[in-house]
C-alpha cells in the first residue's frame, strides 16, 4: 500500500446553512462561506450566512470535526471600511478557523488586531508568484495562498519549494479566465464587479432575446454575450466566456465556458504538495454540492489507500451541466465561424500548459464562473 | 526588478505586488493594476513609500476624493487616468497571438501590427474590447476633460493620458487646457470624431456609457 504522510485538507463551499451541513455530513474538512453581504465575492441574492447562521455553522462544523473558513475576499469601499473590519472581528469572535482575505489594508487590520485567527490569502489577491507570495507573507503572516488558475502541476510543486506558507488550489468549478481581483470586465458592461460589489456579469443585468430564426442571444447590460442555435442550450452570460469576433473570426475568444475538473490529476497535484483542494461553486445548491465533496471525499480516500482513483465520478454531473450550454465534445451549431475558430480554442501547443492549468476542462453550470 | 529598484534617479511603477518588496522603503508609484480601493490599503502602501497611486479606472469619482483626502495625511497623491482606452483585465494567456494562430512564445510581436490594440466587437458587431497582448482594455476611450477641475478641487493633482494612436501633442493641449482650467478650444470628439467616448464610472456607472456632464 502506497505509504502518504496526510491528505491535503478538502475545502468546500457553502452558500447557505444548508449547504453547509450537507458538505460537512459529505466529507468535507473544510467549508467556506461568507457573510450576506458585499464583503464577499458571491454577494448573490438568496445567498450567503447571517450573523447567527454563521455562528451556528461554525458550530456544527465543528462539532462534526470539520473546520470553517470566512471568506471576506472584495475589496473594501473607500470611506466604508468598517463594514469589512467588523465581518473580520466577527469571524474572530465565532471561532472561524480561518479568514480568507484579498484586500491589502484589510489584511493589515486582521494581522494587527487578530493575530492569532488564521490569515489566508484569497485568489482575488492574485498573488502567483514567490515575490507576490512573499510580501503577504512577510507583512501579514499569511498561512496559505490560494493560487491562480493558470498556473501548472510543476509550477505549483516548484512553488511550494520555495514560499513560506501553505497552499490550496482550485480542483472544481468555474473559474475566472482573467487575472483575478484585477478584472473590471463586469462593471464595464454592469456598473457592477467582483472587487467592488462582490458580482460578476450580475443576473439583474442579463437578459435573454428569442430571435425569429430561434436562436437565442443572451445581453449583459447593453452587450450581446453569446448566441446559441435553436438546439443549443443557452448558457449564462459570464462576460469572459462569452463569443465575441475578434480578428474577423468569431468563437470564445477568451475562453471556452467549460469549468474545472482535476479528479484525473489527483495523484500529481497531490504529490505536488498542496495543503488544501478548493472546490468553487458558493452559488450551487445542495445536490450538486454533495455529489462533487461525495465524489472528492472518495477519491482522497482512495488514493490514501492505494487504491485508484475513480476520474469519472463528476462526468455525468458535469455534463448535465454542461448542457445548460453545449455538450460536451461537441461543435454544435453555434454562432457562426464559431468552427473556423476552433482550432484558436485552448485545446492545444504550449499554450495551453501554461494558460489551461492544472486541469482538464470539464463542465458545470457557470452562473458564475469566478474562483474566490 | 532589483538592479532597477537599486537606481534611485528612476521612478517605478508598480502594477504587481511581486514588485513591492524591493521598492520597500524608497519612494514608487503604484499603477491601476494593484488594488488600491481604500484609506486603510493606500495608509498600508504610503507607509511604505508609495507616493503616487494611480487608481483603477472602475473607481468612481467619491472613492478618489476620499483617497486624496487620506493620501494627503501620508504624503501620497492620487493620479487618476483621463484619457485613452482604459486597463480592463489582465491575463496569462496573449489573445493577440491566439488571434493570429500563434503561441505566445512563438507571438513575432504581432501586438505591433496594431499600435491601437485590436478590435473585439459582439456578435451583433457592437465595438465593445480592445486586446492588446495579454491585456483587455475597454473599446471606447475614457474622456474626463469636463471633470478635472472637480477632481483638482478634491485635492488631486495628476491625471495621465493612456497614449493612442492618434495626434497626442493635439490631445495633450487638450487635457492641459483643461488642467489649467482654460475652456477647451474645441470637444474631444471633434478632435478624434471616430472614436466612442466614455466616462460612466466616474459617478459609478457602467464603464461604457458616456453621461453628459
Ligand atoms: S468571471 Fe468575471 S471577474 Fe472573472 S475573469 Fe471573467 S469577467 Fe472577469
Amino acid at each position: 500500500m502506497k505509504q502518504i504522510k496526510s491528505l491535503p485538507e478538502l475545502v468546500c463551499p457553502a452558500g447557505t446553512p444548508s449547504a453547509l451541513r450537507v458538505a460537512v455530513d459529505a466529507g468535507a474538512d473544510v467549508v467556506y462561506c461568507g457573510f450576506r453581504d458585499k464583503t464577499n465575492a458571491r454577494n448573490f441574492p438568496g445567498l450567503n450566512f447571517s450573523r447567527d447562521e454563521m455562528a451556528d455553522g461554525i458550530r456544527y462544523a465543528h462539532t462534526h470535526g470539520a473546520k470553517t473558513y470566512i471568506a471576506i475576499n472584495t475589496f473594501p469601499q473607500a470611506g466604508n471600511v468598517t463594514l469589512w473590519k467588523q465581518a473580520v472581528d466577527d469571524a474572530a469572535s465565532f471561532g472561524a478557523d480561518a479568514v480568507i482575505v484579498a484586500d491589502i489594508g484589510l489584511a493589515a487590520y486582521t494581522a494587527k488586531n487578530h493575530p492569532h485567527l488564521r490569515l489566508h490569502l484569497s485568489v482575488q489577491a492574485s498573488a502567483s508568484n514567490e515575490d507576490a507570495i512573499c510580501y503577504y507573507c512577510d507583512a501579514f503572516n499569511v498561512k496559505r495562498v490560494v493560487l491562480p488558475r493558470v498556473l501548472s502541476i510543476p509550477e505549483i510543486t516548484a512553488l511550494n519549494s520555495v514560499i513560506p506558507c501553505e497552499t490550496e488550489v482550485f480542483a472544481f468549478g468555474g473559474l475566472c479566465v482573467m487575472a483575478e481581483g484585477r478584472c473590471n470586465l463586469s462593471s464595464y458592461a454592469t456598473g457592477k464587479s467582483p472587487n467592488m460589489n462582490g458580482v460578476c456579469s450580475p443576473a439583474s443585468h442579463v437578459r435573454y432575446r428569442q430571435d425569429k430564426d430561434g436562436a437565442m442571444t443572451s445581453k449583459l447590460g447593453e452587450f450581446t454575450i453569446n448566441r446559441f442555435a435553436k438546439e443549443e442550450a443557452a448558457g449564462y452570460p459570464t462576460l469572459c466566456k462569452g463569443r465575441f469576433r475578434l480578428n474577423g473570426e468569431a468563437g470564445y475568444i477568451f475562453e471556452e465556458p467549460t469549468s474545472l475538473d482535476a479528479l484525473s490529476l489527483l495523484p500529481d497535484l497531490l504529490k505536488s504538495g498542496v495543503a488544501a483542494l478548493k472546490i468553487e461553486g458558493r452559488q450551487r445548491g445542495r445536490a450538486y454540492i454533495e455529489a462533487v465533496v461525495l465524489a472528492f471525499r472518495q477519491a482522497l480516500d482512495a488514493y490514501a489507500k492505494g487504491r485508484p482513483i475513480k476520474t469519472d465520478a463528476l462526468i455525468n454531473l458535469a455534463e448535465g451541466g454542461q448542457s445548460t450550454r453545449r455538450p460536451a465534445g461537441r461543435a454544435g451549431p453555434a454562432a457562426e465561424g464559431e468552427k473556423r475558430n476552433r482550432h484558436l480554442l485552448p485545446r492545444h501547443g504550449h499554450e495551453q500548459a501554461r494558460g489551461q492549468c492544472h486541469a482538464r476542462a470539464g463542465g458545470g453550470p457557470d452562473a458564475d464562473d469566478r474562483g474566490q | 526588478m532589483r538592479e532597477l529598484a537599486a537606481d534611485r534617479t528612476l521612478t517605478i511603477e508598480a502594477n504587481d505586488v511581486s514588485a513591492l518588496p524591493p521598492l520597500h522603503g524608497r519612494n514608487h508609484v503604484i499603477g491601476p493594476y494593484i488594488s488600491v480601493y481604500n484609506e486603510e490599503t493606500l495608509q498600508y502602501l504610503a507607509q511604505h513609500g508609495a507616493r503616487r497611486i494611480c487608481l483603477s479606472p472602475e473607481l468612481p469619482f467619491s472613492a478618489a476624493r476620499t483617497l486624496a483626502a487620506e493620501g494627503r495625511r501620508h504624503k501620497a497623491e492620487i493620479e487618476v487616468q483621463v484619457f485613452g482606452r482604459m486597463p480592463l483585465a489582465l491575463s496569462a494567456r496573449c489573445y493577440h497571438a491566439r488571434a493570429h494562430k500563434l503561441t505566445k512564445d512563438n507571438c513575432r510581436f504581432v501586438c505591433a501590427k496594431d499600435p491601437d490594440g485590436l478590435r473585439l466587437c459582439t456578435l451583433d458587431d457592437q465595438p465593445f474590447l480592445a486586446v492588446n497582448g495579454i491585456q483587455t482594455l475597454s473599446d471606447s476611450y475614457l474622456d474626463l476633460a469636463e471633470k478635472i477641475g472637480e477632481m483638482k478641487a478634491a485635492g488631486i493633482r495628476h491625471f495621465r493620458l493612456s497614449p493612442q494612436d492618434c495626434d497626442m501633442v493635439r490631445i495633450a493641449h487638450h487635457y492641459r487646457n483643461a488642467a489649467d482650467g482654460r475652456e477647451p478650444l474645441k470637444k474631444i470628439e471633434t478632435l478624434l470624431p471616430q472614436i466612442r467616448f466614455s466616462n460612466g464610472y466616474y459617478d459609478g456607472h457602467e464603464g461604457h456609457r458616456r453621461l453628459s456632464p
